[in-house]
């Protein structure tokens, strides 16, 4: 059994620069599976509730999963799981490319992280062991440039790596991490990397990876291969559309159903939104498409260098929440504009999404007469709709420089600072900025964004039921029920570690016969769901304890006001509406009025002390 | 004419799960590097493809002091893994990079053709591979 692991923790102490091994012993891997199970159940046992994200006390757990590395289809992506500096909880975040199949194959299955180097390193694992290497020559260099740099000084053929940027170094709090164009985007790792002195770490690893049943899991493949071929081919296929001209692909249809936050949420609608939808900058620009470790979608958008008005960029992508957060959000209709932010995010390394609901706050604010228009200095107008303007507080916020350096600690922290009534239209739950869709029109949205652990995530949310209208986007019926089930289901999944997508096209039991044959394990559908929601109370529990409680499963109060252009047939979000999804969902989860897991629930799911 | 693998770069998409399938088929593992088809990214240029061209007079075959290397029935060139010593010397005698080390077991990997059967084609859903002569 178990032949798919390496079995073992590869632990890193930057303030002793010290290395270890620890043995994974059976019965923990039987019980947390991998990836976000591991770092979820590691962290939460290793890191106190009080320690500083930024500070010596954080750790932070890279992990790969049972099923990283074999070609089972779109399981390539690695999880990173630490205290995030813009909520102050548990983050869990993820990057696919080639990265997990490369740890996969140091036989580590979980590389911790720990304590503060007094200077900038980076750090090499290869089969010549693990070194830790000054680097001061890279402080304030691109990604890229610290990636290429570090993969020359290595010398070691098929390494891959991870880095932050200028921005991680500054500690933005919504840094991130990125992996070859890849980024661990959301919850400011890069920041928790930048506070560690952690400029890059390149990992080649040359093992075998196994798997317990080899001919149960040929069939288990070859079932995945063919479920995603069928949905593939069909030409309604969204998956079909990603791998043709990127996961912008959806923006037209979005845009049509009034679901596309536009201007920071006064409308939900844009008109220009062709312009910078997928479709055109893949026919616009030389585009190829690009795949993650054994992958049929290839969703990865790659192009060419492009010459723009900011000077050449190259890119991919950008991805549709770029394209929400730093377009429509922020009335920015020019795709040059969307390519070069994009490539600034990648280059200082930080989410895109923080970043251009920052911007687009900024904005607010100024429409609003709270922040004055030429807050950005140098002649730039603090307004809607304003490329140079957005391009400019991207260098700012990376350089914490000026406004950027009350952008650069997220929206939350900017309106307490800025007051003037600001905190009541940031775009944030948790302190974390909305990912790209809108409580006020979906109300799956609306109760996933207020009761994630991340803060204002999407990624475990009824998108595509709600858009293609199989369930009414604006009912309160059954669906906390929906979103629950979702979120187990979707934390069970990144166990393994599976791409999102995945859940679009496999049925639980294939994840369940994958597991299964690659481990040698006996999971059932009920029990491998189970794993999602015990991973879920887990990091409520260390929520709570770190001071996050059932009162911060709220939305801002921009939420309950009616869009410009909301479509007249639509019911807008109610806060009694709200208030439905929230006791739903508490009943739901088997939590009391105040959001805390019940000892018996607890009990239920094996969390009891 | 023998068969070979013929790759596409133009179509590939650089998933590599035909390396992941090779080294299954021959290794029972999976492992990119234990793999007889390579694919190496050159971003934003396209992938380079190593692969064996199955030539008709190849330098590897009477190179191999070991005999580790045998021709199949299908006419291409295998690695007999139980007997191939490490040394390298097909590595060096090969002038199209087609046959490299895997630096775990120290043996000798090149494409063999599955003997003609290619278990790499079933897996590459891009359409970037296709048997040539």
């Amino acid at each position: 059994m178990f032949e798919c692991y390496g079995k073992k923790l590869l632990r890193i102490d930057l303030s002793t620069r010290s290395v270890s091994e620890e043995p994974l012993r059976e019965p923990f891997i039987q019980r947390w599976v991998g990836g976000m199970g591991f770092g979820v159940k590691l962290f939460t046992n290793e890191v106190p509730a009080t320690a500083g994200p930024l500070g010596p006390d954080n750790k932070i757990y890279i992990s790969v999963g049972p099923l990283t590395g074999t070609l089972a289809p779109l399981f390539a992506q690695t999880c990173i799981v630490t205290k995030s500096p813009l909520t102050g909880g548990i983050i869990n975040t993820y990057a696919g490319g080639h990265l997990g199949g490369s740890i996969k194959a140091t036989g580590y299955d979980v590389i911790a992280i720990e304590g503060q180097a007094d200077s900038l390193v980076y750090v090499l694992i290869s089969p010549a062991g693990v070194r830790i290497v000054d680097c001061p020559e890279l402080a304030g260099v691109s990604v890229r440039t610290a990636e290429e740099a570090v993969q020359k000084a290595a010398k070691t053929e098929g390494m891959h790596t991870l880095g932050i940027g200028l921005a991680g170094e500054n500690c933005v709090r919504y840094a991130s991490v990125i992996s070859e164009t890849r980024a661990f985007g959301r919850g400011g790792v890069g920041a928790v990397f930048g506070s560690k002195n952690l400029k890059v770490i390149g990992i080649a690893g040359i093992g075998d990876v196994g798997v317990a049943d080899p001919e149960e899991f040929r069939a288990a493949v070859s079932a995945a291969y063919t479920a995603f071929a069928e949905d593939l081919a069909q030409p309604w296929s969204l998956l079909g559309s990603f791998g043709r001209v990127g996961t912008g692909s959806g923006m037209g249809l979005i845009n049509e159903k009034h679901a596309l936050a536009t201007k920071h949420h006064h409308m939900t609608h844009f008109e220009q939104a062709e312009q910078i939808g997928g479709q055109a900058i893949a026919e616009q620009y030389p585009t190829r498409p690009i795949a993650c470790l054994g992958c049929q979608v290839h969703c990865g958008m790659l192009h060419k260098p492009v010459k723009t008005k900011w000077g050449e960029v190259w890119t991919r992508g950008p991805e549709y929440e770029s394209t929400y957060s730093l377009g429509s959000l922020c009335l920015n209709d020019d795709p040059e504009m969307l390519l070069k932010a994009n490539d600034q995010a990648e280059e200082y390394g930080m989410d895109t999404l923080s970043l251009g609901v920052s911007i687009a706050f900024a904005m607010e604010c100024a429409d609003r007469g709270i922040l004055p228009r030429d807050a950005v200095g140098d002649g730039y107008v603090l307004e809607f709709g304003n490329p140079d303007t957005t391009i400019r507080l991207i260098d700012m916020i990376a350089n914490r420089q000026g406004l950027g350096e009350t952008l650069a600690d997220g929206v939350r922290r900017a309106s307490q600072r800025i007051g003037g009534g600001s905190e009541e239209f940031a775009l944030q739950v948790k302190g974390m900025e909305f990912a790209a869709w809108m409580p006020e029109r979906m109300r799956g949205i609306a109760v996933t964004f207020a009761t994630s652990n991340r803060g204002a995530c999407h990624k475990r949310a009824p998108i595509g039921m709600e858009l293609m209208e199989v369930i009414p986007m604006d009912s309160v019926e059954g669906r906390a029920e929906l979103v629950a089930g979702i979120q187990n289901h979707v934390n069970a999944i990144f166990a393994l570690v599976a791409c999102r997508f995945a859940e679009f096209v496999l049925p639980v039991q294939q994840f369940v016969d994958l597991l299964n044959a690659a481990t040698g394990m006996a999971y059932t559908e009920e029990q491998f769901l189970q794993l999602g929601e015990v991973i879920w109370n887990l990091e409520r529990l260390y929520n709570l304890e770190a001071g996050i409680d059932g009162g911060e499963d709220r939305l801002p109060d921009i939420c309950f006001e009616v869009p410009e252009d909301f479509p007249p047939e639509a019911k807008p979000l109610t806060r009694e509406d709200f208030a439905t999804l929230l006791s739903d969902y508490y009943a739901v989860r088997g939590w009391d009025d105040e959001g805390r897991p019940t000892p018996e629930r607890l009990a239920a799911l094996g969390l009891h002390d | 004419m023998v068969q070979r693998l013929i790759v596409t770069v133009e179509k590939c998409t650089e998933c590599r799960a035909c390396e992941l399938t090779c080294s299954l088929e021959h290794f029972g593992v999976f492992n990119l590097r234990k793999s007889g088809v390579r694919i190496v990214s050159n971003w934003p240029d396209l992938a380079r493809a190593r692969v064996c061209i199955q030539c008709e007079d190849p330098e590897c075959l009477p190179a191999c002091p070991a005999e580790a290397l045998v021709v199949t029935k299908s006419g291409s060139i295998a690695v007999l893994h139980e007997l191939c010593t490490g040394c390298e010397s097909c590595v060096d005698a090969c002038p199209y990079d087609g046959v490299w080390m895997d630096p775990l077991s120290g043996l000798a990997v090149k494409c063999d053709t599955c003997d003609g059967q290619f278990a790499c084609l079933a897996v590459c859903t891009a359409g970037a591979l296709s048997i040539g002569e």
